[in-house]
């Protein structure tokens, strides 16, 4: 059985849940709970543990997809799932720049965490009050990285745009051959 | 929401008076503490956080695997216990007990502390 | 190209550092709507940048054109300046213009300067307003480039992070910039290997420190230090893009993970930029755990005739 596997994270709210459930075939096992804190000033639910998302190729070949949570308390699973993942998408809300500076410090967290490697994934990107790419990557910090990670507008709501998005990751999989053998 | 002390009072009331109980959380669903008698060494706001999400996974248990409503969560280590419990749809209880406590009057009190908060938390 | 929003989302020093990474070249409009403690410095900024420093600053709501404050301050006779300001003078600074012509010293020059710069500092403390970065590309058509407002230009410059630095070592009233602060259970990880800015003592002890793994605590108990003290250093360290905060997780007596702590000996030195990167050590997969290029290739194919 080949299974590769992909982490979706990000800060609260930049369409982790959203992007799975686009894509899985399966209803996703999300671990919704109502929100209590500042996070539901965005939205009404938030991921407390993981969501976890399938894709199934053939009988011998799968696609996980492992969502996190935003929040900073929810580390112990970051730490759980991160270093078990091949690759993952780093979604980031180019609309609310309140987060960048947080999704700064995830993105240096997430580095520490794990070598394999990322692309960023704009999400929210025909809003009106969208940044642009490249300011984005200068706040996030990513000529830091060894190899710069791609980035990509993606829909969360959207199949097709997921599916992009999933495609630029497999194949930095292949170009830079971490976790490839 | 009751006022914090008197959830603190009756979680203090339950460790101090239950024997060997090492602790107790009482936590939002979604991870956030509300009220807790924890050693110093434990951080307030990781309890919380992984207290709600393993109760979540719990829960998808019980229902992916066809077990029903989900009593309790007890997670049994080497040198104690944790259980988790839910406490209606406000919150989620944590009760930390060292590995002498006999598990029977353990369910029992840690039942009878949620029956005691529930009304609280409306 | 144009990047906006509001102070109270996108802070003051963190837009400095962005303009400062990027090199930009532009003007950002300042609208400064309340300042409860400082009322005077409600009103409209314009701060123009060339290639990531900054060349002048120029109050719309209390204007004072460059010339008349040259003049007030008797270093320019109203006769000269009054020629000066009705000639066509040609695409430099006015200052560097009339240092030419001798009219004016460096050091008046220097003087200019600070005191434009100086307003700059005071806009740290501003909580609320909104901004408005034009940027003006390289390649920008030469109409755009005309609008450089020379007149207003002592011919000096300074690098946008360095006004951060500068301004935040000033800093009295901690009050908005508070929440800017990095958590004391926070480390720092070195973004470039030498500092390119002359850090005060504190600073440079915090830098020498800053290994990706220390927190801030444990930096301010080594250097005998409160703090808040060594917070303050850090978060100038971060906005002039020296060093980079990293969470680190609170470890407590249950929740030790040994087993996947990185060894953070590990660091990259790009050639093409000279900064470094700090990366984890631990292998995310194991041997086993690898995957063959054809499984990966399948997926793409998958991925695109399912959802393509």
């Amino acid at each position: 059985m080949e299974i590769l596997k992909i982490g979706i994270t990000g800060t609260v709210g930049a369409g982790k849940t959203t992007f799975v459930r686009s894509i899985s075939e399966i209803d996703v096992v999300n671990t919704d709970r109502v929100a209590s804190d500042e996070t539901a000033l965005m939205k009404a639910t938030t991921t407390v543990a993981f969501d976890f998302g399938r894709l199934t190729l053939n009988s011998g070949q799968i696609l996980h997809l492992y969502g996190t949570p935003g929040q900073f308390r929810f580390n112990f699973m970051w730490d759980i799932l991160m270093p078990k993942v091949h690759g993952y998408v780093f979604l980031v809300d180019t609309s609310r720049p309140q987060d960048f500076r947080a999704s700064r410090r995830l993105l240096n967290y997430m580095k520490q965490k794990t070598q394999s490697p990322l692309i960023v994934g704009l999400t929210h990107a025909d809003s009106h009050k969208a940044w642009k790419s490249e300011d984005i990557a200068l706040t996030l910090g990513l000529s830091n990285f060894v190899t710069k990670p791609p980035i990509i507008e993606v829909n969360a709501t959207n199949s097709h745009s997921v599916a992009q998005c999933l495609i630029l990751l497999v194949e930095q999989l292949i170009q830079q051959g971490i976790n490839v053998v | 929401m009751v006022q914090s002390s008197v959830l603190q009072d009756s979680l203090q009331r339950f460790v101090s008076s239950t024997p060997d109980i090492q602790g107790a959380a009482l936590v939002s669903p979604d991870g956030l503490p509300i009220s807790s008698i924890l050693s110093s060494d434990m951080d307030e706001e990781r309890t919380a956080a992984m207290s709600a999400a393993i109760l979540s996974l719990g829960e998808r248990i019980g229902q992916e695997l066809a077990r029903g409503l989900v009593e309790r969560i007890f997670v049994e280590g080497e040198k104690g216990y944790s259980i988790l419990v839910s406490c209606g749809t406000e919150a989620v209880l944590l009760v930390l007990a060292g590995k002498a406590a006999k598990q029977g009057l353990l369910f029992l009190e840690t039942k009878r502390l949620v029956a005691e908060i529930k009304p609280l938390l409306h | 190209m144009t990047i906006s929003g509001f102070l109270e989302s996108f802070s003051f020093p963190e837009l400095l550092r962005l303009i400062d990474l990027g090199s930009k070249s532009g003007r950002l409009i300042l609208q400064v709507r309340s300042a409860e403690n400082k009322p005077q410095l409600m009103g409209l900024y314009h701060i123009w940048f060339q290639e990531g420093r900054l060349v002048t600053v120029i109050n719309r709501s209390h204007y004072q054109s460059l010339i008349t404050q040259i003049e007030n301050r008797g270093w320019l006779s109203p006769f000269v300046s009054r020629r000066i300001a009705n000639s066509r003078l040609p695409d430099i600074p006015l200052g560097s213009y009339l240092e030419e012509k001798k009219l004016i010293t460096q050091q008046q020059l220097n003087y200019l300067f600070q005191t434009q710069i100086a307003q700059v500092y005071q806009l740290f403390e501003v909580p609320v307003g909104c901004f408005l970065f034009h940027e003006i590309s390289p390649q920008s058509d030469l109409d755009k480039k005309k609008r450089i407002p020379w007149l207003e230009m002592t011919g000096k410059s300074i690098r946008a992070a360095e006004i951060s630095l500068n301004a935040l070592r000033l800093q009295k009233n901690w009050d908005i910039l508070a929440e800017q602060l990095p958590e004391s259970s926070y480390a720092l990880t070195k973004l470039v290997k030498q500092p390119y800015f002359k850090l005060i003592p504190l600073e440079w002890q915090v830098w020498e420190l800053a290994d990706g793994q220390m927190p801030l605590k444990t930096i301010a108990g080594e250097i005998n230090q409160p703090v808040l003290n060594v917070q303050k250093a850090a978060l100038s360290l971060i906005m002039a893009g020296l060093v980079d905060e990293m969470p680190i997780v609170y470890s407590t007596s249950a929740t030790k993970y040994k087993s996947d702590r990185p060894n953070l000996s590990l660091v990259h030195v790009s050639p093409k930029n000279s900064t470094i990167t700090t990366t984890a050590e631990n292998q995310p997969s194991n041997q086993e755990d690898r995957l063959k290029v054809s499984f990966l290739k399948t997926v793409i194919d998958f991925l695109r005739s399912k959802f393509g």
